[in-house]
Parts: structure tokens; sequence; C-alpha cells
């Protein structure tokens, strides 16, 4: 009985704690993200360094079933900056989000390589590290040709 | 398949396990589990974590510089296959590993051996400082310190101090003249206090 009493209270503070949501805090990219240029063009250079960051304004990402607000992208997904007052499309090359997959770091930063509409990439070199399934991916397989280091 | 080390603890990481964090001027930071990527986003040093072993490393606790290190370093030139070299290797390794736990095993070792003259030491200088609860201090021969010793005793004897039995030193000749020829032992007195003699007298 002496050990029930002991236990009591402390389980009651535990439940009293617990009334808040417990979801892990979410990095996904989305509207307004602010992200990092990771090329070597001449928009890339002076975008990073403009009065603001380089924001998404778009993700393009097909199948979802989130409302058009609430648009979500990941690693290697498609999405429309605004840079220097400018929009234009890029891809997402890395992610400070914790993606559960084997084998996909999370970065330092959200990196973002610029593409022209047809998918092209307008830099001549990316220079950070690039998550290795670049490579195996159809679609990213420009990006994985102008790359300097894979992980 | 590759074995990575855990940049913050060292230990190996298995396939599946563990965060992979690249920061964007390339280097690649690898942890084994949650504790040590935390550790690292709280930007502790792990030379100062004693559970790691970059801290014994730097603490010199175990085995930092030594040729059988040099084997195991990365080298990034691509090495053309060839049967015997690989063969040649897989021994290698095992006699390299053999040969690196032993020294690392002996410096620990080493290590450790100077605490038994450390603690040797020291319980000497714990007998000089305190042999004064023991025996008489200003006993120069053997057969004074008992006449001293038996002298004290005589006398808290006449003075009634004494309550109950007490160890004395020498009984017979014979022992006398063992005692003459190594230190003499005495044993520890027990003195029982006022109170505890007035509770024995209750119990009786």
């Amino acid at each position: 009985m002496n050990i029930l009493g002991k236990l009591l209270p402390t389980t009651i503070d535990f439940i009293t704690y617990r009334s808040f949501s417990m979801t892990v805090p979410l990095y996904h990219l989305q509207k307004v993200s602010r992200v990092h240029v990771v090329d070597n063009s001449k928009l890339a250079l002076d975008g990073n360094v403009y009065k603001r960051m380089p924001r998404i304004i778009h993700c393009y990402k097909k199948n979802n079933n989130l409302t058009r607000t609430r648009l979500t992208a990941g690693l290697g997904d498609k999405v429309l900056l605004a840079i220097k007052g400018q929009m234009k499309k890029a891809i997402i090359v890395g992610c400070q989000q914790r993606i559960r997959k084997p084998n996909v770091p999370q970065f330092d930063k959200n990196n973002v390589v610029l593409i022209d509409d047809d998918g092209n990439p307008i830099g001549t070199r990316i220079l950070a590290p690039i998550p290795a399934f670049f490579r195996t991916r159809g679609d990213l397989a420009k990006i994985a040709a102008i790359a300097t280091t894979f992980v | 398949m590759r074995l990575e080390t855990c940049y913050y603890c060292s230990s190996t990481i298995w396939p599946g396990h563990g965060i992979q964090f690249v920061r964007n001027d390339c280097k690649i930071f690898r942890f084994c589990r949650s504790r040590c990527h935390r550790a690292f986003k709280k930007k502790w040093n792990p030379r100062k974590s004693r559970w790691t072993k970059a801290h014994r490393k730097f603490t010199g606790k175990d085995l930092a510089t030594d040729p059988t290190f040099e084997f195991e370093k990365r080298r990034n030139e691509p090495v053309k296959y060839n049967r015997e070299l690989w063969q040649n290797t897989l021994q290698a390794m095992e006699r390299v590993e053999e040969v690196r736990t032993k020294r690392e095993r002996h410096h620990i070792m080493k290590r450790l051996r100077q605490g038994t003259f450390d603690r040797k030491a020291a319980d000497l200088r714990e007998v000089r400082d305190y042999i004064h609860l023991v025996r008489a201090p200003n006993a120069t021969k053997p057969m004074e310190e008992i006449e001293m010793v038996q002298k004290a005793i005589a006398k808290r004897e006449e003075a009634g101090e004494l309550l109950t039995k007490v160890g004395t030193t020498v009984a017979t000749t014979k022992k006398l003249s063992a005692l003459r020829r190594r230190a003499p032992k005495i044993d520890v007195i027990i003195e029982t206090s006022d109170t505890e003699q007035m509770i024995a007298e209750d119990v009786e």
C-alpha cells in the first residue's frame, strides 16, 4: 500500500501534463518557406544576397490530398520561387526535415536548384551535396549531371 | 554496405541505424543514435563528454597514436580488384586487429597498474601519519614499547578506568622472545563506555 501511495501522485501529474498535442513538428517546405539556392547561376548568387531570402510561392505536386494553401514539397519536388522580385521554378535538393527513409540524410539548410520551364538547370554547377537517389530518378537526372558531390 | 563510425561517440553505425546530417560545406556527420545527434545539436564538444571515445583518447585513457591505426585510415583512391590482394588484406586485417587490441589493453593495464603503486604509497603515508592510534610512537625498541604499553595498562587498572577484559600483549616468556624477534603485534583494546556498562548491568 505504501508503494501505491508513492505511485499515485506521480501518475496523476503525468495525466494532467499530457493535455497538449504531441505530434512531431513538421519541417515541410511550403508556401513562404525560405530557401537557400545552391546554384552557381547569377540569379542564384544575387538572390541569396538580396534583401529578401528566396521564398517558395507554389509547390507543384501531383495527387496532393491537401488543400491548395497547404501544399507541401519535399526532396526532389518542383516548386515556384520568388527570387529578387522574379518568379522562377526550382527543385528541392536538401531538406532540414528528417525524412525517415534509409540513406536519406538531413541537410543544414533547405537547398534548392533553379530550373527553367523545360526542367534544365540554369547554373552549371551545384555547390552543395545532393542525395544519392537523384541519380536513379529519371526526371532528376539533369540535376544529378551537374552535381559535384553526392551523399 | 559500409559500417560508418558515429561522429560523436565513435561507435560503429550498423545499417538501418542512426541519422545522417549534411552540412552545406559538404561535411557529412553520422550519428549512431539520437543521444549523439542531440548532443551535436546542443553543440557539445565530444572531447568533453566523458563517455565518448574522443574524450578517452584526448585524455590519454585509451591508446591514441599507434602505427596500427594507420591501417584503418580512409583512402580516397579506388583500388583495382585483385583476388590475391583481397585475400591478403583479409588476413592482414585479422592480424592488425589482434595486435591493436593487445596494445590497447596493455595501455590500459599500464595506466591502472600505476594505481596500485599510488595506493600502496597512500597506505604507507596513512600508517606513518596515524600509527599513534595503534602504537606508542616514542618507543624505539620493541621491548621498550611493550613495557610502555604494560605500564600504561597498569596505571589505568589502578585508576579503575578499564572495565572489561583487555587484550594484553605478552603472556608468556615464549611470546616475549618471539616478539623480540619481530615487531610486536598489539591487539585492539576494547573499552566499553559508562552507558554500555550500565546497560550490561541492567541486562544481567
